[in-house]
């Protein structure tokens, strides 16, 4: 599995050096296509705000304690980017016994991405 | 939501790219399969890099040289449960229909919506009875779902034919299905995803946030 983020920069670095390089190769119009498309839908996601070690940093923290969140569960919250706690326990299974409210709370904090000022 | 998946597959190399070898194979695999859902598997977003190509053969009467090449594609390939974020682009009275943007066939049936919901006819839109306030499902919204089901392959298209309805037949009689096709047979896509959005957390993004 990759995470929403590796895939931004990988199908973004390709269709920069495409353009770099200035292929206009028509029979390549599929991979055009679904590139730019997959690149705003993720922007629009703001996977675009994250980094290697923003995601670095989450399955750091979150793998351990107090957390204990499984690779799965990290994986799901880089890509879903949740921004309430209804959404936290939609991510994290039996998440009210796992999980505090405060604790809760850090995890959306830590998630949160404020763009670069 | 993506994942790598490993292939193995015959491409030929025109001569006039003999030269530059691993890019020609790099296109080849890229015309082949971007945006194509291989079946079963999921919707190819492109190449991620090639492992290995092997000797060239060329066959008589046929300048191309045809490598058989090994590599990995990055592909869209969802896990049942796992939540994506789209929007809804239309609806009737089968459900709700989302796209990504990149893929556009999500369905959510109604049975899969927050319940009361009713279609609001004039609107064409689904609404959401809660606590006595309608919280209308628009289009164009941002909606978060879940991953019920995947689809793949064109199906049988005589199983998508509802029954047309009688000439002239009441409320109260059965409808019998009659053998003739009243209207365009569905034609199924190649990779379909059902959703479900009866859970706290899914729904509209500003449901939530």
């Amino acid at each position: 599995m990759l995470t929403n983020y590796e895939v931004y920069e990988l199908v973004s670095r390709d269709r920069a050096d495409r353009v770099q390089k200035k292929q206009g190769d028509k029979q390549l119009h599929n991979l055009r296509v679904i590139q730019s498309q997959v690149i705003r839908h993720l922007e629009a996601r703001g996977t675009n705000l994250e980094s290697r070690e923003f995601i670095r940093e989450c399955f750091g923290r979150l793998k351990n304690e107090p957390y204990l969140l499984s690779s799965d569960e990290v994986l799901h919250i880089v890509n879903v980017l949740p921004k309430s706690a209804a959404e936290i326990h939609l991510l994290v299974s039996n998440c009210s016994e796992r999980l505090s409210d405060e604790q809760v709370e850090e995890i959306l904090e830590l998630v949160s991405l404020q763009a670069p000022e | 939501m993506f994942e790598l998946v490993r292939m193995r597959d015959a491409v030929g190399i025109a001569p006039e790219f003999l030269d530059a070898e691993k890019g020609a194979v790099q296109d080849e695999i890229n015309k082949k399969y971007a945006n194509r859902v291989l079946d079963g598997v999921g919707l190819v977003v492109g190449l991620y890099n090639i492992e290995r190509i092997s000797n060239g053969i060329i066959h008589p009467g046929d300048g191309a040289s045809h490598v058989t090449v090994e590599f990995l594609l990055i592909v869209f390939k969802p896990h049942i449960g796992e939540v994506l974020c789209g929007s809804i682009t239309s609806s009737d009275g089968d459900g709700l229909y989302v796209s990504l943007g990149f893929f556009d066939d999500v369905q959510i049936p109604p049975s899969c919506l927050p319940s009361p919901s009713r279609f609001d006819e004039e609107e064409k839109c689904w609404v959401w009875e809660w606590n006595g306030n309608d919280m209308w499902l628009d289009h164009g919204q941002e909606i978060q779902f879940r991953v019920f089901s995947i689809e793949y392959g064109p199906r049988d298209l005589l199983s998508h034919r509802k029954p047309p309805p009688l000439a002239g037949a009441s409320e109260s009689s059965s409808a019998a299905p009659s053998t003739e096709v009243a209207a365009p047979a569905h034609v199924q896509p190649p990779m379909m995803i059902t959703g479900y959005i009866n859970e706290p957390g899914l729904g509209l993004v500003c449901w939530w946030r």
